[in-house]
């Protein structure tokens, strides 16, 4: 459902230009949770940025194609992505405190999504709601309003052109006062108001929250972590995307509390059927989600596979390197020799190879494409 | 805690500081050679005046007489102004409301056109529209308010006058409102009245006299407020929340006004309180200059009139209304920002200062001699209170070098002292400065001291250099690519290179010389028959018939004002007078507000709770307001005299902002890092706490350069600004005033606009500091 092909995308700053990705391929398919994982700054949140057109104002994307659903993406008009951010593409962050509004309340955040990507399903339920014998709030405080006013003038003044219209003022809204209670609440605001309400309490739900109106009624910090994540989790989900981007949705959380927020994500998945790009550097994460993982390294995917494929046997020198720097049961703990390189000035060729075991000459001139039916790896040196 | 408990929390809270400005107010009184004279009026007699001394216990003790102040306060019992003949207490009621009416149309139009401009400008952030924003809003807070008073009453009051209808000044149409239609004024709100008795007529005279004051009073404070709504801005839509809504879909739009403003209102909202008291003291100047029938008007007649006690009713009076605003501010600020913690500070030094204050108070009212005791319990507690934390803090002294906060006070001390010796001070005050060094000496020691440590460190000194350059290519990058920081520094050289140059781009006569250069040369020949400039500010080539070097023979560069003053000689060395106060009082302030700033900071607690609360009342108080009282109780308007009364108007201001830094700062993780690993207290803030609070003093203190010389020529402009022929720019804007009606203008423009363009250079500058300073808004 969503294929990327040599993205790359750019930062421009003072010391010069960053080339933050460099060619990232990668194929998601329909209903599977895909990883993304990698150090910090091999370029997985930008890639998820690029996706929804996020990126920060020093930064661009320079080439490649994006295709979601069959549609180019890179270049949709701005109307156009705002119907795919939250429409199409859900995002939940890595903090849920910061990414959260301090100052709206829960409902009034998701209620947007609702109204900005649900219309037709808020204006159905909208309709079914009986309207029933409450007065309009509003009608009824602006003829009090006017009312005395105008009673103001008409106690005060005498025969004169702003006299009689005091006067008309003054019967008219005591007219508009008594029969005000005959009037239906023909509002359609109130009663789509209930309705949103209604959505509301129901993704809240769907999230498995407990109590879900009196959250919906609160503001952010007086929640805990784990349920302002399943508020971003309910506020992504409102507006039924087919695709979710988890941008490291438990980083920032304990660890009880991530296990069940891996847990309602892979509960929700099944449930709606929908596709998850999980993008973190956990690969316990990774092992415990996912269906098939990429493996980033400095801006570039150099291996991309099953999940099990990847972890039982990694063909990358880099993935092996990662697994082995895991803590197990009958090994030492190893770690990858050299560091991350300078983005701003990359390795020529491969971007692994000042560092890796196995390069040889031409490592450091060629570039290395993704070889590979399903399972793709990009090493000059891997022999498929 | 319930809103109405803090919003009753907050107002008990108001009470101790409306006591400190009594005691600031009473204070100042003392300053005054008769104690009787604020009770007297012109048929006071001998005998009676002894009666007025017996009556309010004048003759007794400080602390009964301040008992009997206070009574006098509570009972409406403010004085006697000879200036309109009435008691102070009757003056405030009649004056007030044309003060209110006049601050509150002006905090509208502020309000409302700022914040829109702030959003826009950070939205279209280092476009060519914030850009010109910014320019706008810098111009705002860098052109004197009697300037522009004066040219919007020269353009569309005189003029154009005839097209637009707009009269010169007061409140309204005297013949309308009194004679032909009277209409009942129950609220004295003019623009509500005529409302409330549906006469288009009087709303639309109301409006007329009310729009060009407005206008020029909500100038200023709609400049600051836009920057700050602009900077809010920026901070907010760089947060993650923003992103979310942006990923949710919403419209920019939608991001901006719904997510965004909201967020960025909070920070702004808390400052407008401060920007009340902007108001009134801005109110002084442009009823001056409108004949607004208010209580600024008032007060400049009192002060010409040496009425004392119509200066202190009325330092009392707009702090009260500051504070007022302030609550408001803070009660709206609660019901805006969930988050606050309503009753988080809540504490028992709190409850006692209230009730102790409180029973002052209800004692005074009373006339109990309780009121006396009140007041030793107060004196003694907090006696008391200083004398055990001294103690505290020298039982804790284990090392020379936590002696460090005595010290630096004591530093401060002679340094502070040593700005204002100079030998030609009449200052009384000066006297007692003879054994402290001058400061220039004070200078050279302090940079052998730094020379010394640098060569005792050479080799550190040498490999610091080259990250160091590299530090400044970029700051210099940065700052070079911002047009407006580089037009703000040229402007400030220039101003700079002018008052070094002084003696050779406006050579003194010799008879100039031989009195002082600093006093310009009366010409009585031009006394009423004002000179033209020779030069016009659209073409730098002088007018036929203008020969002479400083064109002395048939006319003046810039003409001349009355009394015969050069224009031009007085901008070239009136900058020197600029440049003197302005150094002056920003150096004292900031190293006061420093000292004090970074100990309240640092140590926070009890410390912090005192410094706080005298801040709080100076700041209640206009700050011209307090310079105006402080230079009529002294009554002598000599320049020295001018810097001390600015100092105490800044001090506490400064100290505000660098105490929030370093409160910050020392939260920060890395100083709680510094202190785990055994860190001295002295060293966490040298080395951890102060050197990151510079950035924003050197931004603080550049910006207060522009804004010192605005306040001095305030002063200079009401007729404060030294003596009658010192070249002060103020004081040639006010000389031109008068002129305004017969069409010379250049008799006020070209000194409003010197001052314009010092204040303006330097708030550039400052605003290019702090972004090239601060490392957080690079990228």
């Amino acid at each position: 459902m969503l294929e990327i092909k040599n993205l790359k995308t750019r930062f421009n700053i003072y010391d010069g230009v960053v080339k933050a990705l460099e060619g990232v391929n990668l194929e998601v398919k329909e209903g599977e949770i895909f990883g993304i994982v990698g150090e910090t700054g091999c370029g997985k949140s930008v890639t998820g940025y690029s996706l929804m057109q996020l990126l920060p104002r020093t930064a661009e994307v320079v080439a490649g194609e994006i295709i979601l659903d069959g549609e180019e993406i890179t270049g949709a008009s701005d109307s156009r992505m705002r119907q795919i951010r939250g429409g199409k593409i859900g995002m939940i962050f890595q903090d849920p405190l910061s990414a959260l509004n301090p100052v709206m309340k829960v409902k009034d955040q998701i209620s947007e999504v609702i109204r900005q990507h649900q219309k037709e399903e808020l204006e159905n339920r909208t309709e079914k709601i009986d309207s029933g014998n409450e007065r309009n709030p509003y009608i009824l405080w602006s003829l009090i309003f006017v009312s005395l006013v105008s009673l103001f003038y008409f106690l005060k003044l005498e025969d004169s052109f702003t006299d009689t219209f005091a006067k008309l003022l003054f019967v008219g809204s005591l007219v508009g006062y008594v029969f005000l209670p005959e009037m239906k609440s023909e509002s359609y605001s109130a009663r789509t108001a209930v309705a949103e309400m209604d959505m509301v309490v129901e993704s809240l739900r769907q999230v498995r929250l407990p109590n879900p109106s009196q959250v919906a009624n609160s503001y952010p910090h007086e929640l805990s972590g784990g349920m302002q994540q399943r508020v971003m989790i309910a506020m992504a989900l409102a507006g039924r995307p087919r695709l979710l981007i988890a941008d490291e949705p438990t980083t920032a959380l304990d660890v009880t509390i991530q296990s069940q927020i891996l847990d309602l994500l892979k509960k929700l998945q099944k449930e709606t059927g929908m596709t998850i790009l999980m993008i973190t550097h956990d690969l316990g994460v990774v092992a415990e989600m996912c269906d098939r993982v990429a493996v980033m390294y400095a801006g570039t995917v150099v291996e991309t596979g099953n999940v099990s494929e990847i972890f039982s046997n990694p063909k990358h020198p880099y993935t092996q390197g990662l697994l082995s720097a895991l803590p197990g049961e009958s090994k030492e703990l190893s770690s990858i020799g050299g560091s991350v390189p300078d983005l701003l000035d990359p390795p020529s060729g491969c971007r692994f190879n000042p560092r890796c075991p196995i390069a040889k000459a031409h490592c450091s001139v060629d570039v290395p494409l993704l070889k590979g039916e399903d399972y793709k790896v990009a090493c000059h040196e891997v022999k498929l | 805690m319930k809103l109405w408990l803090y919003v009753v929390r907050r107002l008990a809270l108001t009470v101790p500081v409306l006591l400190g400005v009594t005691l600031i107010t009473f204070a100042l009184s003392l300053g005054m050679g008769d104690p009787a004279a604020p009770y007297m009026t012109e048929k006071t007699t001998l005998e009676q005046r002894d009666l007025i001394i017996e009556q309010h216990n004048l003759d007794a003790p400080l602390p009964e007489r301040y008992v009997t102040y206070l009574s006098n306060i509570l009972h409406w019992e403010w004085g006697f102004s000879k200036t309109i003949n009435m008691d102070v207490s009757e003056a405030v009621k009649l004056k007030f409301a044309a003060t209110l009416e006049l601050s509150i149309l002006a905090f509208i139009i502020a309000v409302a056109t700022a914040i829109p401009l702030g959003i826009f400008a950070s939205v279209r952030h280092n476009r060519w529209q914030d850009h010109g924003i910014r320019l706008f809003a810098l111009i705002g807070s860098a052109v004197p308010i009697f300037w522009f008073a004066l040219i919007l009453k020269y353009w569309f009051a005189f003029k154009y006058g005839d097209i637009t209808n707009l009269p010169l000044g007061y409140r309204f149409d005297a013949i309308l409102w009194e004679l032909d239609d009277p209409i009942e004024r129950p609220t004295g709100l003019l623009l509500v009245d005529s409302i409330l008795a549906g006469s288009w007529v009087h709303f639309k005279d109301a409006f007329m006299h009310i729009i060009l004051p407005a206008t020029t009073l909500g100038y200023a404070s709609m400049a600051t407020t836009i920057r700050l709504m602009r900077g809010n801005m920026l901070d907010v839509l760089g947060q993650d929340y923003v992103r979310t809504a942006m990923a949710k879909g919403l419209s920019s739009t939608k991001v901006v006004i719904g997510h965004a403003s909201k967020n960025a209102m909070i920070p702004t909202v808390t400052l407008l309180g401060m920007g009340f008291a902007g108001l009134l003291s801005g109110s002084v100047l442009t009823e001056t200059i409108f004949q607004w029938p208010g209580l600024g008007l008032w007060t400049i007649q009192a002060m010409r009139n040496l009425d004392v006690s119509a200066i202190l009713g009325l330092v009392i009076f707009s702090a009260i209304l500051t504070i007022l605003a302030n609550l408001l501010v803070d009660i709206a600020y609660a019901y805006l920002d969930p988050r606050v913690d309503l009753g988080s500070q809540i504490s028992i030094t709190e409850i006692v200062i209230v009730l102790l204050s409180f029973v002052l108070l209800g004692a005074a009212y009373f006339d109990l001699s309780l009121g006396l005791v009140m007041l030793s319990v107060i004196v003694f507690l907090t006696a008391a209170g200083i004398a055990f934390a001294a103690a505290y803090f020298l039982s804790t002294v284990r090392e020379i070098s936590d002696l460090w906060a005595p010290a630096l006070l004591f530093g401060t001390a002679i340094v502070v002292m040593s700005i204002f010796k100079s030998p030609e001070s009449s200052s009384e005050l000066a006297n007692y400065f003879r054994f402290i060094p001058d400061f220039s000496q004070l200078v050279m020691i302090m940079l052998a001291i730094w020379i010394l440590s640098i060569a005792m460190n050479w080799s550190e000194f040498v490999s610091s250099l080259g990250p160091r350059r590299e530090e400044w290519k970029r700051m210099s990058y940065q700052f070079f690519r911002n047009p407006l920081a580089v037009f703000g520094l040229v402007m400030v050289t220039l101003l700079l290179l002018m008052a070094l140059f002084a003696p050779v781009l406006a050579p003194p006569t010799e008879a100039q010389l031989e009195r002082d250069p600093m006093r310009m040369e009366e010409n009585f020949e031009f006394n009423h028959n004002l000179q033209p400039p020779c030069i016009e500010w659209w073409s730098l080539h002088p007018l036929e018939g203008c020969t002479g070097e400083r064109g002395e023979e048939n006319g003046f560069i810039l003409g001349s004002t009355n009394k015969g003053y050069d224009i031009y000689y007085g901008i070239i060395w009136g900058s020197r007078t600029s440049l003197d106060v302005a150094v002056k009082v920003v150096f004292t302030g900031t190293f006061i507000a420093v000292v004090i700033g970074v100990i309240s900071g640092y140590y926070g607690g009890r410390v912090d709770e005192v410094v706080m609360r005298i801040t709080d009342v100076f700041l209640a108080i206009p700050g011209l307001v307090l310079a105006l009282a402080i230079i009529a109780v002294t009554n002598d308007s000599s320049i020295e005299n001018l810097m001390y009364a600015l100092i105490i108007v800044s001090w506490p201001g400064f100290t505000r902002i660098i105490r929030a830094e370093a409160l910050r700062i020392r939260k920060l993780p890395y100083v709680e890092a510094a202190r785990a690993a055994g860190a001295s207290d002295f060293r966490l803030i040298f080395v951890h706490v102060l050197p990151n609070c510079i950035t924003s003093i050197i931004v603080i203190a550049t910006m207060d350069m522009g804004g010192i010389v605005l306040s001095l020529a305030g002063l200079g402009f009401l007729g404060f600004g030294g003596g009658p022929d010192l070249a002060e720019w103020g004081k040639l804007v006010s000389f031109g005033q008068g002129h305004l009606l017969a069409g010379e203008t250049w008799a006020f423009f070209y000194p409003g606009l010197v001052i314009a363009l010092w204040a303006l250079g330097f708030y550039l500058l400052g605003d290019g500091l702090r972004d090239i300073l601060d490392p957080r808004q690079r990228d």
